[in-house]
């Protein structure tokens, strides 16, 4: 139970001396206190499961997920929305279906925030029930909801189930 | 300036640069689309590709800049990274809200004169 709260704390501290970049006592004294205020307040709505916050195996995984998505993932798609911009590439846009699986809200809400980041593709909405995302793509030439899930949510879908789910 | 400095600065020159004509292509994208949907992922490419990719930019480039200490370049970096993330993570809440009142409101999505008529 204390473990979800140490966890905010640390996140709190870590995330305050990436704010602040420097290290006095005055920092050393006050980021402790304010990231345990936070802790307090949200520690028990924030994390669930403190066993997968302290897993260096997924903060490894969220780290290269990060820079395989602004390396590799972002710029293709910004090259290939920015072509039907300049109408260099053709568009059919529409809203399909895609199922997906995660049983974690921080899996569904990575995967939707991966999505919409995508030029290209966006969530509307989420129907938690039925495990659908129904997503506005530019190059939707198929609404098999199989083809589309292969071609819109495979890239991230190894990678945040690694990262989030058990 | 060292090589590195020099490396450093041209990598985040280019990096602002780009983002710089992604704002561009942007701002012609919402003005050459034809709804609302499709206009969003335009404000996407300004999002991400216009203001995520030129701040890691500027944090690579203040790490080339001469005559400053560690401390100083970090302590322009590393808030320059928090902030790029926190635009990564709190963007597509914006867009998640607004493209799901649109659907909620029924506003359908834009389709092809062809593609209806085949309908």
């Amino acid at each position: 139970m204390r473990a979800r709260y140490i966890a905010v704390w640390l996140a709190g501290i870590f995330i305050y001396f990436l704010i602040v970049a420097r290290i006095t006592l005055f920092d050393l004294v006050v980021a402790p206190i304010i990231s345990m205020v936070a802790a307090l307040i949200m520690g028990g709505e924030v994390v669930k499961k403190p066993y997968k916050a302290f897993s260096p195996k997924r903060w490894l995984y969220g780290l290269a997920y990060m820079l395989y998505y602004l390396l590799i993932v972002e710029p293709t798609c910004h090259l290939r929305v920015a072509s039907m911009v300049l109408g260099l590439r053709d568009y059919r846009p529409d809203i399909v279906e895609v199922s997906f699986d995660y049983r974690t809200d921080y899996a569904i809400a990575a995967t939707a925030n991966s999505i919409t980041n995508t030029p290209g593709t966006i969530v509307v909405d989420i129907d938690p029930r039925n495990k659908k995302y129904y997503v506005h793509w530019l190059e939707a030439y198929t609404r098999d909801p199989r083809v589309a899930r292969e071609k819109i949510i495979s890239v991230f879908d190894k990678w945040i189930k690694r990262i989030f789910e058990d | 300036m060292d090589l590195g400095g020099i490396v450093l600065s041209i990598i985040g020159g280019v990096i602002i640069f780009v983002g710089g004509l992604f704002d561009l292509i942007a701002a012609l994208g919402v003005n050459r689309f034809p709804d609302f949907y499709t206009r969003l992922h335009a404000i996407t490419i300004g999002t991400i590709g216009g203001a995520v990719y030129p701040i890691i930019g500027s944090a690579i480039l203040v790490f080339g800049v001469p005559g400053l200490s560690l401390g100083v370049r970090l302590s322009f970096a590393l808030p320059m990274l928090v902030i790029a993330s926190l635009i990564l993570i709190t963007a597509p809440t914006g867009s998640h809200a607004v493209a799901r009142a649109a659907y909620r409101s029924g506003l359908k999505p834009y389709r092809r004169v062809s593609e209806e008529v085949k309908k």
